[in-house]
């Protein structure tokens, strides 16, 4: 009853000061959303990353990439190390369903592939042995979040067929959701035995035999479940003897935890430097809500110090003091919980949108607040109420009633040092928070504003698949002549050709051997694009030498090549590359080089000048999809209903995976640049806020406190700059001293940032001098306006205030 | 019932020390209507704030119904201050977010009274003090002489058996003066201590003893 009693004092107390309790609501909101956040983004990276069962006992071997026949064999000798053995191949297809095509990820598994995950269908059926047997009907366990999306939750498909490549599967369960394969670089939609790749993706046989490749698609991938009380680097140790005993001049493996190999060996260590990078930035966005928090809390204190002085007067323990801040704090910090789950709803839609390092898709992950996040959330906000209410509140129950109720300077002087140290925190975490912002914005700029070689405006780009359609090379010939005719008369449509299109479709790569009296065949795979007619034209290449490709250049015509002014140099140091031969596969004659372009970006925007190759497809027909390259007049979007439009027209069974811009496939290339922006250029603009707001409370609140002195100083004749220049040099150490640990804090955050600057140095010292000067002026500004409302105090009012 | 001995308070200024009070010695017996009287800055609200308890800081003995308040720890000491003693301020210092019931529900709220005996206690103080009809009015919305008389209703509820009133009268007319220092004597025939503060001659004439400071001496007794 008592307690009920309190509830309600509490409650009534908060709802007298509604500004109050709706600033410590929202504040409170915002550190413990962002927090909640971080920590849910960092659960679902880092620490469970797949929801397997028993996931310290599920190991994957590293680096993967073995043949079945090896696999089998490896098995057979580990029977004493895994309780169950498996392996897998990430494979892709178009998936067809009523209404649309959809590109999906298939993982293709082995037998006891969910032996080792130990993860059951939520609806429908496990794979069985037969489904497993070479011939078998092909048959599919369709994720959660493909059932979600593409075949609209309908848990009458099972049963139902799929049409999966060139297979039709049957849907035979539906997985639990969050669960989308071991990797999260490439979230599985499908999972399929692995004995049905041959029927989906009739190229691909991951049961053959070969030579192995680290990153061949005919690699499997091998993961077990340890024994019970088999211990992780026992098992390595002994697997490794086994695994050199069947391949003898093979890698040195390991075995790795399911939770670290979940994600890419070559940016593991980024993913994990970017998330601390995050999980700071919350931290400081935690500190500066922590900090603004105290300072409505000591504001709202000292308007209640008489009310607390009275109650200590009246009887009241330190204990039921604090205990009466504490049901009130309590509830305020219950209402911030709830808000902060609305706060990380939102955020996580926001993050969603991006991809972190290690190309690991946010949307992808389906991060949900889970019950540990809301733990966490319950942790954070405790923490913050500790921080922020309880040890003032702590403090203000010890100090001295008398005092209080005659407004004693000392605990005037105690708050004013408590706030100093406030501003100054805050001063500092915003430098440090607008710091980062400055250094990524920058990076973003700097990225988006490179010249690609190319001009990536209003070039839009639709990849047909050809394969499902069963085209020949004849038909594919017939399908582009027939497109480019269509929508070269389309209304907008400046120029169309096709071909392999730099930063959004990705080129194979091939040897290559200089013809002529010097044969000479180059280090290592150089990349070839096949291009249609008018190519460099329509992508806005510069053409250095020679010619562009167009209607000259048939299969029966002398077979030609564009080269890379870096690859002409590279073969033909000094002389000109023209009419010079070249041979590569899978050409069977020479190509004879008739251009040399400038220099492309081709597969990211940071990479330095590259070898490369360009043919026209008309003499080197192969593909099993093509995509078709349009120019407009003006910004893309609105022609791209239009391009599926013609495609359907042309052959409505021709399934389009891909339909975009070059612009939107660059911004996907800056997602680590414009997730660092937008997330440090929102924290930082709120602390920045927080700290001009302390500021000019602190400022405020001195020319309050020194009202009675202005007023004798100004009838002393102190004249208004004078007094200005007194009252903000007054109030500047905070700021003084929060600017040099932000700049401090600032050098250790770009430190942290460094691996994801585009072309900007961690310690830029334009950065650095412009940022601090802005957060200089914006303070000087705050504590300027209060103290020119020193300068106007009337001496005569304030004298009579005492 | 009070038995000071010795009692000295001083505070640091500058290298030094200056004292508020020097060598206290008093008694109070139960039912004395005590004034304690003297000009600024003489040491009355100070003696008093120490007889209150709200100030630790001092040397000498006190001892209050026999317990020794210097040896106590100040859980004890805020016991028997909860127990014994009831406080009325000059500024009336009422919870202005409260109304007047619940202002005088305060003090039994801190000393754990149950909910029903809460309100019965305070429903038969407010009938005392006739004021029944302002228990729903937040202090705002009273005058000056009625916050008073609430601060005394506030000050009695607990039912403690010395009250200590510094200058209750100070920011009050003179009729309004008199009502509360009338209430006083009735509350002193009543059999509660008394213990005021004041500046006032006709108000010291209420009690039955006046004490007089000067520099922190008690110059006249």
């Amino acid at each position: 009853m008592r307690f009920l009693y309190d509830v309600r004092h509490a409650l009534r107390t908060i709802l007298r000061s509604p500004a109050y309790a709706i600033a410590v609501v929202l504040t409170l909101a915002l550190g413990i959303g962002v927090n909640t956040t971080i920590f849910s983004v960092m659960d679902a990276v880092l620490l469970r990353p797949v929801p397997v069962t028993d996931p310290d006992r599920v190991v994957k071997m590293s680096p993967g990439g073995a043949f079945y026949s090896t696999f089998v064999a490896l098995r057979q000798d580990s029977k004493g190390l895994f309780s169950a053995m498996s392996s897998y191949a990430d494979g892709g297809a178009n998936v067809f369903t009523v209404d649309s095509t959809h590109p999906a990820s298939i993982a293709f598994v082995e037998e006891h592939y969910f032996e080792v995950v130990g993860v059951l269908p939520m609806r429908g059926r496990q794979f069985e042995p037969s489904d497993h047997a070479n011939g078998a009907a092909p048959v599919t366990l369709v994720t959660d979040t493909f059932w979600r999306l593409h075949l609209q939750a309908d848990p009458s498909v099972l049963g139902k067929t799929l049409k999966t490549g060139e297979a039709e599967a049957t849907i035979v369960g539906i997985l639990p959701r969050g669960f989308r394969g071991l990797a999260l670089s490439s979230q599985a939609d499908l999972f399929m035995p692995i004995t049905a790749a041959t029927l989906v993706t009739p190229r691909t046989n991951y049961l053959a035999d070969g030579e192995v490749r680290g990153s061949s698609p005919t690699a499997l991938n091998i993961v077990g479940k340890l024994r019970d009380g088999v211990d992780i680097a026992a098992a390595e140790a002994a697997f490794r003897q086994t695994y050199a005993r069947h391949v003898p001049n093979g890698r040195t493996i390991s075995l790795e935890p399911i939770t670290t190999a979940a994600l890419q060996v070559n940016s593991r260590r980024d993913a994990r430097r970017f998330i601390s990078l995050l999980a700071t930035v919350a931290g400081l966005v935690f500190l500066v809500a922590c900090t603004s928090l105290a300072g409505l809390m000591i504001a709202r204190n000292e308007r209640r110090t008489r009310e607390t002085a009275v109650r200590a007067a009246l009887g009241a323990s330190a204990g039921q003091l604090i205990w009466g801040f504490g049901v009130e704090t309590a509830l305020l910090m219950t209402f911030g919980l709830g808000v902060s789950v609305l706060v990380s709803t939102w955020l996580l839609e926001i993050l969603g949108g991006f991809v972190l390092p290690g190309r690991v898709n946010v949307e992808s992950l389906e991060i949900a607040l889970s019950t540990r996040a809301v733990l966490f959330a319950s942790f954070v906000a405790t923490m913050a109420a500790l921080l922020s209410a309880i040890v003032p509140a702590i403090r203000m129950s010890k100090v001295d009633v008398i005092a209080r109720l005659k407004s004693h300077q000392a605990w005037v002087a105690e708050r004013t040092r408590i706030r100093s140290v406030l501003v100054g925190v805050q001063v500092a975490i915003a430098l440090v928070l607008v710091i980062g912002a400055g250094l990524f914005v920058r990076s973003l700029h700097n990225a988006l504003s490179t010249d690609v070689g190319f001009r990536a405006d209003r070039l839009a780009f639709a990849t047909v698949s050809f394969t499902e359609a069963r085209y020949d090379e004849a038909k594919q010939a017939r399908f582009y002549e027939s497109i480019i005719d269509r929508l070269s008369r389309a209304p907008g449509v400046e120029r169309v050709t096709f071909g392999n299109l730099p930063l959004a479709v990705f080129a194979a790569s091939t040897p290559v051997v200089r013809m002529g009296a010097e044969r000479k065949q180059l280090s290592g795979n150089i990349n070839i694009y096949y291009c249609g007619p008018g190519y460099f034209r329509a992508l806005g290449v510069q053409v250095l030498k020679g010619r562009d490709f167009d209607n000259r250049d048939t299969p029966q015509s002398q077979p030609v090549i564009v080269v890379s002014a870096a690859l002409a140099r590279t073969l033909w140091p000094g002389e000109d590359a023209i009419d010079k031969d070249l041979s590569f596969l899978p050409m069977a004659h020479n190509a004879r080089v008739v251009g040399v372009v400038a220099h492309l970006k081709y597969s990211n925007l940071r990479e330095s000048e590259r070898h490369a190759m360009y043919v026209p497809w008309q003499q080197n027909r192969i593909g099993s999809s093509g995509t078709i390259v349009i120019r407009t007049a003006s910004r893309p979007p609105p022609i791209l209903a239009l391009i599926r439009a013609e495609i359907s027209q042309v052959d409505r069974a021709l399934p389009v995976s891909r339909l975009s811009t070059v612009e939107e496939s660059i911004g996907n290339l800056v997602m680590t640049e414009r997730l660092g922006a937008s997330l440090l250029s929102w924290f930082s603009a709120l602390a920045f806020a927080v700290a001009v707001i302390g500021v000019y409370g602190l400022v405020s609140y001195a020319v309050t406190r020194r009202t009675q002195e202005i007023g004798v100083r100004i009838a002393l004749g102190a004249n208004p700059a004078t007094l200005i220049r007194h009252m903000i040099l007054s109030s500047a150490g905070p700021t003084v001293a929060g600017i040099f640990a932000g700049l401090g804090g600032g050098f250790a955050l770009s430190l942290l940032a460094r691996p994801f600057l585009f072309d900007v140095e961690s310690n830029d010292p334009m950065t650095f001098v412009v940022i601090t000067m802005l957060v200089l002026g914006s303070t000087l500004l705050a504590s300027y306006i209060p103290a020119r409302r020193a300068a106007r105090i009337d001496p005569l009012t304030a004298l009579r205030t005492e | 019932m009070i038995t000071v001995s010795n009692l000295e308070k001083s505070v640091k200024s500058g290298a030094g020390e200056t004292f508020l009070l020097r060598r206290i010695n008093l008694t109070i017996k139960p039912g004395e209507f005590v004034s304690i009287m003297g000009p600024s800055g003489a040491g009355k609200s100070t003696l008093l704030h120490i007889l209150g308890m709200h100030d630790t800081d001092w040397r000498g003995a006190y001892e209050l119904h026999g317990q020794p308040i210097h040896a106590l720890k100040q859980k004890d000491r805020l016991a028997l201050q909860k127990k014994h003693i009831g406080f009325v301020f000059q500024s009336y210092h009422l919870l202005d977010n409260l109304t007047v019931y619940e202002n005088l529900e305060v003090p039994l709220s801190y000393r754990d009274v149950p909910r029903a005996q809460r309100q019965s206690i305070v429903s038969d103080v407010l009938d005392r003090f006739q004021i029944v009809a302002k228990k729903d009015l937040y202090p705002s919305q009273l005058s000056g002489g009625q916050q008073q008389l609430v601060g005394v209703a506030r000050a009695v509820v607990a039912s403690p058996a010395i009250i200590l009133a510094d200058e209750p009268t100070g920011n009050l007319h003179s009729d309004q003066a008199r009502e509360i220092m009338e209430l006083f004597r009735k509350l002193n025939n009543d059999g509660t201590t008394i213990v005021q503060v004041t500046h006032s001659e006709t108000n010291a004439q209420f009690g039955n003893r006046i004490i007089k400071l000067r520099d922190g001496w008690i110059v006249n007794d």
